[in-house]
C-alpha cells in the first residue's frame, strides 16, 4: 500500500472516479442494499422491522434447543467436509496427471471436465438414485454380476459421493491451473540434487501449490454446504441446512429465521476462509516467473497410462449424471426395467416449438450477468489488490457473503427490495441479472484477484512513469495480462448461470422464461422424460457456448484454468 | 482476447441498457397465471381460456406451490399476480387475506366442502390419499390396508411418507392420521416409515423399486400405472380425507377483471373435463365424472379434512413432530 501511494500523483482523475464511482453505485444498489435488510433481519423476531430496540438472538434459539437443527448443523459440516476432502482426493493426483503428465487429448480432458458444473437442476440428483439407488443400474448388475451390495444412497454417503463429484472441477481446474504455473526449474533442481521424485512432490511442488488447493477447496466446501439440491434428493431423512432454510422460506415465509439458518452458512464459511488466510499466510510463495515452461515429465509407460485411465474414469463417474440425462431424453418409455423399453425422438419433437424462446432468453440472461460480473470484479479486485481503497476486506465480505448466501434468500431479499418505491424491477430482465451478479460476481472477483496479486507491481509503475493515463495502464497493461483468468472466471459464471434455478424461480416473468425453468415446469408435472429432453439441449448449448467462447479467445480451456 | 472481450463488453451493455427498463408487457390485456400444476395441464387451459375470451393473453408462472406463495407474500404490497392455480386448500386457507372474494356463477357446480370462505378459492381436483404399492417387491395381501395396519412393525422401514415440516401434502397426511387416530399412532408410525423432503419422491421411489410401500394421491399411482411401472392402489380401509386442491383471485393483483374471468372459465364443467382427460384426477365438481382407472368413489371409506384446523394447527404441530422425529 505505501509504494502506492509514493507514485506521483497524475492529473487524471476523472476516469478512475468515475469507473470507481460506477462501482461503488452497483454495490450499494445491487449487493448492499436488498441484502443488508435480509441479514439484519436475522437480528429480529419474524415479521418485526429491523430496528435497534428489536435486536435478538431469538432465531439463533433453535440451534441450542431443537435436536434437529443441531443434526442438521453438524450433517452440514460433515457432509460438506467429506465432499471438499473427497473433491481433493480425486482432483489432485488428476491435476498433476492432466499437468505434467505427456496427457492425449488435453484440452478435451480440460472441457469435459467443466462439464459437472453445468447440470440442469434436480436432474442430476435424481440421476444418482437411477444409477447408485437400492433399484439402480449400478446396484443391481453390482449385486447380480459381481456380489457386492453398495452402501445405501440415501444420507451422508450419497450426499457426500455426489456433492464431491458435481463440484470437483472447482479444485479440480485451480490445481491444475497452479501445476501449469509452476516453473518446472524448481522441481528439476531438486531431483538433480538427488531428491526422488515422491520427496520432489512432497518437499517441493505440493507447498508451491498449496494456497491453490486451499482456494479450490473453499469454493467446494460453499459450493457443498450450500448445496440444496442433492440433500433435498439423495438425503432422505438425512437433513442439512439448506433443507431447513427451504422450509423456512417456502413453508413458513419465516425470512428471519431463514436469514438466520444462513448466518450460520456465513459463519462456517468464515472458519474456512480464515483458515484459507492462514495457509496463504503461512507460506507465502512467489511461483510466477517469466521462464515459467511447460514440460511433460518423462513417466514409465505403465505409469504414464495409468494416470490417463485414471483421469478419463474419474472425468467418465462424474459425468454419469450428465449421461443418464440425455438417455432419459431419448427414452419413450422406462417403466419397470433397468434401462428404457423403447427409444426415440419423441421427446425432442414435443419441445421443438417450446425450446427456443427460453433457450435465447437464458443465453441473454446469463451472458449480461456475466459481463456485468467480469467488469465488476476487474475493477473491485484491482481496487481491493492494489490498495487504493481503505478496508480491503471490507469488499472482500461484501462480495463473499451474497456468494455464501443461498439463493432462495436473496431472491426473497431482491423480490422485497425492488418491488415498490424508487426502483421498481420485478418483472424486467434487470432483476434477473443484477440477482446472477450478485451470485456470482465471487468468481471473477477471487480469480481476478489471484492473478492481480502475481503480477509484478512494477508494470504499472513504469506504465505509469511513462506518462500513461490510469485508463490507458488498466487497457493496455492490466487487462491483457489479467484477461485469462478473467475469462476462466467468465466462462465458470456462465456455465453454472444457465442451471440456476433457485433465484430464477422467484424472480422470472412470462417474457423471461428460463431453460431451468421449462425444465422445472415439467419436473412439477413429473415429466421426467421432457425434462431430461430440456436438459440434454441446455448441457450441449452450454458446453457448445463454453468451447466457442475460449476458441474465439485464441486459447483452447486447458491454458485458461491457471 | 482481450478485444473479444471488450467487443462484448460493448455488446453487452448495448444489450442490458435496451432490456433494462422494458417491463414485461404490463399495461396490455393479459391475466397473470402463477401456477403449481403440469405444463400440460396449463397449456391445454391457457389455450381454450384464449379461444374462450379472444384478445386476453395469459401469462404463466410457474413453480412448487410454497416458491408461488413466497412470491405472493413478498409481492404483497404491490402483487403482480392475477390467480393462483392448483395448491392445496390449506394453503388459501393458511392466509386467506392474500386472495379476493368472487362469486362466480360456476359456484353452483360445487359441494360446500370444495368452496373456501366468501368464495376465497373454488376446488379443483378432490385428491384421495392413498397407499402406493410396488407390487414386484411386496405382494398386495401383504400390504398395509390400514393407516393403522402403518404402524406394524412388519413394515418398518418399508414405508416412504413426504416430510411435513417440508412438504404440503407431507402435512396433509400427517394431519389426516391425527384427524383419525392422534399423536398415539402416528408416533408409532413415525418410528416406521422413511421420511422423504419431497411429496414427489414418495411415489417416484417406489414406482422405481427404491421401497415398497409410500403415501400419496391416487392420480400419482394411476398415472405411474400407466407408464408402466409395477404399482397398485391402496386405499386405507379406516378412512381416507377428501384433500382438495384449489383456485383463487390474487387480491390487488393488476388484471383483476380478467382474473375473475380465468376463474370463471377454470371453475367450469369444460375445464375439469380437461383436467380429468390430461392428469387423471377427481374433479371437485359434482358433475365431472372421474377418469377411467380410479376406484369408483362409492367403495372407498371417506370423511371430510379440515382444511381450516390443519392451517391454525401448523406451526404446533410441526413443532411437536419435530421433537419425536428427532428423537427416533
Amino acid at each position: 500500500m505505501s509504494d502506492a501511494r509514493a507514485l506521483p500523483r497524475r492529473p487524471d482523475r476523472f476516469f478512475p472516479l468515475a469507473v470507481g464511482g460506477a462501482a461503488v453505485a452497483i454495490a450499494l444498489l445491487f449487493l448492499i442494499y436488498p441484502l443488508a435488510n435480509a441479514i439484519l433481519g436475522a437480528f429480529v423476531r419474524n415479521g418485526q422491522p429491523v430496528t435497534f430496540a428489536n435486536l435478538t438472538l431469538a432465531n439463533f434459539e433453535r440451534f441450542l434447543t431443537s435436536v434437529s437443527y443441531q443434526r442438521a448443523l453438524w450433517h452440514s459440516i460433515t457432509a460438506g467436509a467429506a465432499a471438499t476432502a473427497l473433491a481433493t482426493a480425486i482432483s489432485l493426483p488428476m491435476a498433476y496427471a492432466v499437468a505434467r503428465v505427456a496427457m492425449p487429448l488435453r484440452a478435451t480432458v480440460l472441457a469435459v471436465s467443466v462439464l459437472p458444473l453445468i447440470s440442469p437442476p434436480f436432474i442430476g440428483a435424481y440421476a444418482w438414485i437411477i444409477l447408485l439407488g437400492n433399484n439402480g443400474i449400478f446396484t443391481n448388475l453390482l449385486r447380480d454380476y459381481v456380489g457386492v451390495g453398495l452402501p445405501s444412497i440415501y444420507g451422508f454417503f450419497g450426499v457426500t459421493v455426489a456433492l464431491a463429484l458435481s463440484y470437483f472441477p472447482y479444485v479440480f481446474l485451480v490445481l491444475q491451473g497452479a501445476l501449469a504455473a509452476v516453473d518446472t526449474h524448481i522441481e528439476e533442481a531438486a531431483a538433480i540434487a538427488g531428491a526422488s521424485r515422491w520427496r520432489v512432490l512432497r518437499t517441493v511442488t505440493l507447498p508451491m501449490i498449496l494456497p491453490s488447493v486451499a482456494a479450490g477447496m473453499l469454493i467446494v466446501f460453499i459450493k457443498a454446504i450450500g448445496d440444496f439440491g442433492v440433500p433435498s434428493i439423495l438425503g432422505g431423512e438425512y437433513q442439512v441446512l439448506p433443507t431447513l432454510i427451504y422450509y423456512q422460506i417456502h413453508g413458513f415465509f419465516n425470512l428471519n429465521g431463514a436469514a438466520a439458518i444462513a448466518m450460520v452458512n456465513v459463519a462456517l464459511t468464515l472458519l474456512a476462509l480464515g483458515a484459507l488466510a492462514w495457509i496463504n499466510r503461512a507460506r507465502a510463495v512467489a511461483t510466477v516467473s517469466g521462464t515459467a515452461r511447460r514440460a511433460a515429465r518423462p513417466l514409465p509407460a505403465p505409469l504414464r497410462w495409468s494416470a490417463i485411465f485414471y483421469v478419463w474414469l474419474v472425468l467418465v463417474v462424474a459425468n454419469l449424471p450428465q449421461a443418464v440425462t440425455v438417455l432419459y431424453s431419448f427414452s419413450e418409455r422406462w417403466g419397470d426395467t433397468l434401462l428404457p423399453s423403447i427409444y426415440g425422438l419423441e421427446n425432442y419433437r414435443r419441445i421443438v416449438g417450446e425450446i427456443a424462446g427460453p433457450a435465447l432468453n437464458s443465453v441473454i440472461l446469463a451472458g449480461a450477468a456475466t459481463i456485468v460480473c467480469l467488469a465488476f470484479g476487474a475493477i473491485t479486485a484491482h481496487a481491493a489488490t492494489r490498495g487504493r481503497i481503505a478496508g480491503r476486506w471490507a469488499v472482500d465480505l461484501i462480495i463473499m457473503v451474497p456468494f455464501v448466501l443461498p439463493g432462495l434468500v436473496i431472491g426473497v431479499a431482491y423480490l422485497a427490495a425492488f418491488n415498490e418505491g424508487a426502483l421498481v424491477l420485478t418483472g424486467t430482465a434487470t432483476i434477473l441479472i443484477m440477482a446472477y451478479f450478485t451470485r456470482r460476481v465471487a468468481f471473477v472477483f477471487r480469480s481476478a484477484a489471484a492473478a492481480i496479486l502475481q503480477l509484478d507491481r512494477r508494470l504499472e509503475e513504469a506504465s505509469t512513469i511513462c506518462g500513461a493515463s490510469w485508463a490507458t495502464t488498466m487497457r493496455r497493461v492490466i487487462l491483457p495480462l489479467i484477461a485469462p483468468a478473467l475469462l476462466a472466471g467468465g466462462i465458470l459464471v456462465f456455465a453454472t448461470l444457465i442451471g440456476e434455478i433457485s433465484v430464477t424461480v422467484l424472480l422470472y416473468s412470462a417474457r423471461w422464461k428460463t431453460l431451468t425453468i421449462a425444465i422445472y415446469e415439467y419436473l412439477l408435472g413429473n415429466d421426467i422424460a421432457k425434462a431430461s429432453a430440456f436438459g440434454t439441449v441446455t448441457i450441449v448449448m452450454t458446453f457448445a457456448l463454453v468451447a466457442a467462447a475460449s476458441r474465439l479467445a485464441g486459447r483452447n480451456m486447458a491454458d485458461m484454468f491457471r | 482476447m482481450f478485444k473479444t472481450i471488450k467487443t462484448l463488453a460493448a455488446l453487452g451493455v448495448g444489450c442490458a441498457l435496451a432490456w433494462a427498463t422494458s417491463p414485461a408487457g404490463a399495461a396490455t390485456n393479459t391475466v397473470v397465471i402463477y401456477n403449481a400444476v403440469s405444463t400440460k395441464l396449463i397449456q391445454a387451459f391457457v389455450e381454450e381460456f384464449q379461444k374462450q375470451n379472444p384478445g386476453v393473453k395469459a401469462e404463466v408462472i410457474s413453480g412448487g406451490s410454497g416458491e408461488l406463495l413466497t412470491r405472493i407474500k413478498a409481492e404483497r404490497a404491490n402483487p403482480r399476480g392475477d390467480v393462483l392455480v392448483g395448491p392445496d386448500a390449506d394453503v388459501f386457507d393458511a392466509d386467506l387475506s392474500l386472495f379476493d372474494s368472487y362469486d362466480s356463477k360456476e359456484k353452483a357446480g360445487f359441494d360446500k366442502a370444495a368452496l373456501g370462505a366468501d368464495g376465497k378459492y373454488y376446488g379443483f381436483s378432490t385428491n384421495f390419499q392413498a397407499f402406493i404399492v410396488n407390487t414386484k417387491m411386496m405382494p398386495l395381501d401383504k400390504a398395509p390396508k390400514s393407516w393403522a395396519d402403518l404402524a406394524k412393525p412388519e413394515f418398518k422401514g418399508k414405508i416412504l411418507i413426504a416430510n411435513p415440516a417440508q412438504s404440503g401434502s407431507g402435512y396433509s397426511q400427517m394431519h389426516q392420521i391425527l384427524m383419525l387416530y392422534g399423536w398415539d399412532l402416528w408416533t408409532k408410525i413415525i418410528q416406521n416409515a422413511v421420511f422423504v423432503p419431497s411429496s414427489k419422491l414418495a411415489f417416484q421411489n417406489v414406482a422405481k423399486g427404491e421401497i415398497p410401500v409410500g403415501l400419496t394421491s391416487e392420480f400419482n399411482i394411476l398415472v405411474s400405472k400407466l407408464e408402466g411401472n409395477p404399482v397398485e392402489a391402496v386405499y386405507p380401509s379406516d378412512g381416507t380425507a377428501l384433500i382438495i386442491d384449489a383456485n383463487g383471485i390474487i387480491k390487488g393483483g393488476p388484471n383483476p377483471e380478467n382474473a375473475r374471468k380465468f376463474i370463471d372459465f377454470i371453475s367450469s364443467a369444460g375445464a375439469h373435463k380437461i383436467l380429468v382427460d390430461l392428469d387423471k384426477r377427481r374433479s371437485a365438481r359434482k358433475d365431472v365424472t372421474p377418469p377411467p382407472g380410479l376406484a369408483d368413489a362409492k367403495g372407498i371409506k371417506t370423511f371430510a379434512y379440515d382444511t381450516v384446523g390443519a392451517a391454525k394447527d401448523r406451526t404446533q404441530n410441526l413443532e411437536k413432530f419435530d421433537k419425536i422425529f428427532s428423537a427416533k
